[in-house]
């Protein structure tokens, strides 16, 4: 019998797909990172989100048991931020090949606001797998500023909502009602 | 003058005899010998004592090696909860200019 090479990959393949899907951040931010004033880069895979939620239930609060449940969810927490000292740092360019790995039928844009007057734009993205949520992705671009949070898993906008208050989330965060036309932007004001 | 029986028997008993050659040598190295593995065994040649000291030098240095993991677990959970808090709070920030925007709207 022949030995069959290609089945390695597959599985592995296979794999990933099921543990989710990490969205891969182009090297140009790694370069703006460099002239960035302050930057956050968050990678816990399942793993880690597994330790932090032990060290969690040794603060033994009733926020840390929410956030515990929310971490039981996700298969991982991906995140770049990056803040800089002065507005036009970064191009259309550094965020369009993100937003183009968020154009396949499982993603649905639910939120996509832009602001013309404060050049700011915020996009919500959601992951559907067989029905089931699978991931939300969160593009900030503002002046100074460019985000990008991926919370991999069976997590809802409306999850953070029960946190709002508590860890440096503020207050009275209502997640934006979905928008039930896919691909359809919310709003943008002139 | 003859002896009686008894006497003759002593007599031969204790007659004076040479050793056979070497045996001074021989004594002495065996006395060396036993000198030798005296030093050598010195407090280790109490067996329970070793056995006890081995065992503590085991248990010494497992427990060093957890102590060592645990804090190095610990490290490493503490930055996993402190990423975690970071990211919860920029979707967070980021949910609320949203949501500020499209009431806005």
């Amino acid at each position: 019998m022949k030995p069959i090479y290609w089945v390695a990959p597959v599985v592995l393949a296979v794999t990933l797909a099921a543990h989710g899907q990490q969205i891969q951040i182009p090297a140009s931010w790694d370069q703006l990172a460099a002239k960035a004033e302050e930057v956050d880069n968050v990678m816990l895979d399942k793993n880690m989100l597994g330790l932090a939620a032990k060290f969690m239930k040794d603060d033994n609060d009733q926020d840390s048991v929410e956030v515990n449940r929310l971490l039981g969810k996700l298969n991982g927490i991906y995140v770049r931020h990056l803040e800089f000292k002065n507005p036009g740092e970064f191009t259309q360019a550094d965020v369009e090949p993100v937003r183009a790995q968020l154009q396949g039928p499982e993603w649905t844009r639910i939120v996509d606001v832009k602001d013309k007057n404060t050049k700011e734009n915020v996009v919500i993205y959601t992951r559907t797998v067989n029905g089931k949520s699978a991931g939300l992705v969160i593009l900030a671009e503002e002046p100074t500023e460019l985000t990008f949070v991926h919370l991999d898993g069976s997590i809802d906008p409306q999850d953070l909502d029960r946190l709002s208050g508590n860890f440096g989330i503020p207050k009275d965060v209502h997640a934006p009602k979905a928008n039930p036309d896919k691909q359809k932007p919310t709003g943008e004001k002139p | 003058m003859t002896m009686d029986p008894l006497e003759e028997q002593l007599k031969h008993a204790l007659r004076r005899e040479q050793p056979r050659a070497g045996f001074a040598g021989r004594v002495r190295a065996r006395v060396a010998v036993r000198e030798e593995t005296a030093r050598r065994a010195g407090w280790s040649s109490l067996p329970q004592l070793r056995w006890v000291v081995a065992i503590l030098l085991c248990v010494g240095v497992v427990a060093g090696v957890l102590y060592g993991h645990g804090k190095v677990e610990h490290a490493r959970g503490e930055a996993a909860k402190q990423q975690v808090y970071v990211a919860l709070r920029l979707a967070g920030t980021k949910m609320q200019l949203a949501e500020s925007k499209v009431r806005n709207f």
